[in-house]
């Protein structure tokens, strides 16, 4: 990169299964947010990135729609949208544009509300995992394809299979994960979970279980990127771009056999290949020693194993013993999702845009209740989706 | 610019109805005369000497999928490979890709622009529809086409333009586009045809409209050093910018496009123009309807505010004239919505090049081409282009 880039603030609304807010005003909220975070006002904003998946909203040209309320008025605007990754690409759309000294200050707003018919006529859930679907291979994929549910139960049942994994190291996991979220005052999800409620909860496709899925969530999410410059002026604590990756993949589901119908180890090829390729670049041989927080893209609590594994942050198959023993809590030797993650809280535009934010956070020290109790030098963000998509995003304390 | 970006090389399809064609065949059209030309392949990622990366522009509303950046996605070679999706203008992708280069990331990116208008013929102003307000605008049955309609009436009535001269600028573009293989519609029309083609909103006519097309488009941008490896025709990006208007189309003097004037002050800037009536060789601007072209004029700086129609009656944007203005015959001649930018800028490398056949522009060493997209021109792009770095 020509220059270096920073965060200089975040904004989040509180995440709720139906916001009774309307989008724009959604996204007004964290924009707010963001900017009282950086202390700044939409004065010093020099553009705007969206990301938007319109499909889920019903819109048409969200761009067009957001102007006054986000605040690209008579500001450049540039909208993003690809998968779940949406918000990272936007991100990295924006570290491009001032490390290439288009501007100084680049905002970047994701906002997620999921309109459906009424309850009684068709669950939201079986509805949105029908548009998802929508998206597949239309002669191949679509009519077979039950979303991200039966995806991910093929994964698991070949983790399963491959790793020996217990149902009851994958519910330890996912009670971490609510444990983390109730010190989150924004995750959807915050009540207690135990491992015996998640053993008990409906099994949605073996060895899916309902509790195991990421809830559908609405909310916006909001973050500022600056300057070098610009950043040492607005704050005391910018969080430094170190580097940035993002790899898509195929086309279709079927090209991912190697996450559905591996034989040794299960793997999302785009989040191997971007790891690899950053671990490269910023010359780190540990992850595991030299990552002091990651905040992983977990569309389940499968896949948060999963993709310990494909970090390289343990062996292959052995992501679930490191889960078991406690090493991936926020006090363990490797915090994992200190924000609850993705099991807990997915407003699906904002989602990878969220882990970016929580790392920034947790570099800050601003973390709160859910702040890793160490000091936070160095720490990782993903983002997942599409047809198994990964962008990446590594922030430091230090320049 | 710091970090000098050009286009190197440029393919784009004929704008006939292809229905027999998935969205990514259509595209493969356009990225393969690519491939040859530059002899360039898709490496592994984040190795240089390839194309580094990919950029999809289509826009999502209008083919109904989620995750529509997966469209494309084989087509442009992005299998574990760096690719982005604007969901925006083709003009909108390549402005990303200037600034993804320049920022250092990537020597050259592939941009992609796909639209199958015929799939959304009969449905077009319902997904346009869904742009406006769900609560004072959509039911109104506000589209595309008659805000333009809306816009226009207040335009005319402002500075006092005609429906002839309206006319004018369709019958100039057509009469352009006669010799440009692409068209889908061209030859020489009085403003009497135009007037008399039929009404689509008072006061625009049938052929005051674009003809809606099917099209794909595909540009490969790199930076300084290979594009001199590359090509001895690059066409050099010398200022760039966008900006967005206000939302509600009650809150704007649709008169006048403020927008516009900023995103044109400023990428003049960049290109170090002081006066662009002397310094502009040629310019294709967004005329998706008639009426665009002569307000884009006021915008962009050729004439004064108001006096768009002034400026084409006195024939100096037509082909032989001082400042022509859409050699290629513009949209109104045919273009694909999500690829209407993105031609304009295909048009100015052309004639940069020396390639525009007989509706070459003798001498263009520096063009503009501009985007107006969504509702009124909400947003507007300004791109200047040079034979020089």
């Amino acid at each position: 990169m020509k220059r270096k880039v920073a965060i200089v603030g975040f904004g989040q609304t509180e995440m709720v299964a139906r916001s009774p807010k309307t989008k724009m005003e959604l996204a007004n909220q964290a924009v707010r947010r963001a900017m009282d975070d950086a202390q700044i006002t939409i004065k010093d904003v020099d553009e705007v990135v969206i990301a938007d998946i319109e499909f889920f909203h019903g819109s048409g040209e969200s761009e067009m729609q957001l102007a006054d309320c986000v605040g690209h008025y008579m500001k450049p605007v540039m909208k993003i949208e690809t998968g779940g990754t949406v918000s990272g690409s936007a991100c990295i759309s924006a570290v491009h544009h001032i490390a290439a000294g288009a501007c100084d200050v680049s905002l970047v707003s994701a906002t997620g509300v999921f309109p459906a018919p009424p309850p009684d006529v068709i669950p939201r859930g079986a509805f949105l995992q029908a548009s998802l679907s929508a998206g597949m291979h239309p002669v191949w994929e679509k009519w077979c394809s039950v979303g991200a549910i039966g995806l991910f139960a093929l994964m698991a049942n070949a983790y399963v299979r491959l790793s020996g994994c217990t149902e009851e190291t994958v519910a330890k996991c996912r009670a971490k994960a609510a444990r983390n979220a109730t010190r989150n005052p924004y995750a959807h999800l915050r009540g207690i979970m135990t491992v015996e409620d998640v053993l008990k909860s409906p099994m949605l496709m073996a060895p899916l279980r309902h509790l195991h899925m990421c809830p559908i969530t609405e909310g916006s999410a909001a973050l500022i990127f600056a300057s070098e410059e610009r950043a040492e002026k607005i704050t005391k604590n910018p969080v430094w771009v170190k580097d940035v990756v993002s790899l898509h993949g195929a086309q279709y589901w079927g090209a991912l056999h190697e996450m559905f119908a591996p034989k040794e180890r299960v793997a999302l090829p785009s989040l191997v290949k971007a790891c690899d390729i950053l671990y490269k670049r910023n010359g780190i041989t540990n992850p595991a020693k030299e990552l002091d927080v990651v905040e992983i893209y977990e569309p389940c609590t499968w896949a948060e194993l999963v993709f310990m594994e494909n970090m390289r942050l343990c062996e292959p198959n052995e992501a679930w013993k490191l889960a078991d023993r406690g090493a991936t809590e926020i006090d363990g030797e490797l915090p994992i999702n200190p924000s609850g993650g993705v099991t807990c809280t997915n407003p699906g535009m904002p989602s990878t845009m969220l882990r970016f934010g929580e790392v920034a956070l947790q570099i800050r020290g601003d973390a709160g209740e859910h702040q890793v109790p160490r000091e936070v030098r160095l720490g990782l963000a993903t983002g997942f989706g599409g047809t198994g998509w990964t962008p990446l995003m590594l922030l430091s304390k230090y320049k | 610019m710091a970090n000098r970006v050009a286009i190197v090389s440029i393919a784009q399809v004929n704008y006939k109805e292809k229905l027999a064609y998935a969205p990514e065949e259509l595209a493969y059209e356009a990225i393969k005369p690519v491939l040859e030309e530059t002899g360039l392949g898709f490496g592994p990622a984040y190795e240089k000497g390839g194309i580094d990366a990919s950029l999809q522009c289509h826009e999502h509303s209008r083919i109904m999928r989620p995750f529509s950046g997966c469209q494309l996605l084989e087509a442009v070679g992005a299998n574990l490979r760096p690719d982005e999706k604007v969901d925006q203008d083709g003009a909108l992708g390549v402005y990303e890709a200037v600034w993804q280069i320049a920022s250092g990331d990537f020597e050259t990116v592939l941009v992609v622009s796909e639209c199958h208008d015929s799939v959304n013929r009969h449905a077009g102003n319902a997904i346009e529809n869904l742009v406006f307000d769900p609560f004072y605008h959509r039911p109104l049955g506000l589209d595309n086409c008659n805000t333009a309609a809306l816009q226009a009436t207040r335009y005319m009535h402002q500075y006092g333009v005609t429906r002839e001269q309206c006319a004018k600028v369709a019958a100039k573009n057509l009469k352009n586009a006669k010799s440009n293989p692409l068209a889908l519609v061209s030859g020489d029309f009085t403003v009497e045809d135009i007037l008399a083609s039929g009404f689509v909103a008072y006061p625009i006519t049938k052929m005051e409209t674009r003809p809606f097309a099917d099209g794909a488009c595909a540009m490969l941008l790199a930076n300084e050093e290979r594009a001199k490896k590359l090509t001895r025709k690059a066409v050099w990006i010398k200022g760039l910018a966008n900006c967005c208007d206000g939302y509600f189309i009650g809150d704007r003097d649709l008169a006048e496009s403020k927008a516009l004037v900023v995103a044109a002050k400023k990428a003049y800037q960049m290109a170090g123009i002081t006066d662009v009536r002397k310094e502009m060789d040629l310019a294709e601007v967004t005329d998706e309807f008639s009426y665009q072209e002569l307000m884009e004029y006021e915008g962009l700086g050729f004439c004064q505010k108001g006096g768009g129609g002034k400026l084409l009656d006195s024939e100096e944007t037509r082909l032989s004239g001082r400042l022509p203005v859409n050699p290629s015959g513009g949209a109104l001649s045919g273009c694909a919505h999500t690829n209407i930018g993105m031609a304009r800028i295909f048009e100015v490398v052309l004639q940069l090049r020396g390639e525009a056949g007989d509706r070459q522009v003798e001498g263009a060493k520096i063009g503009l081409a501009h985007l107006a997209a969504g509702p009124c021109g909400q947003l507007q792009q300004v791109m200047i282009l040079g034979t020089e770095p």
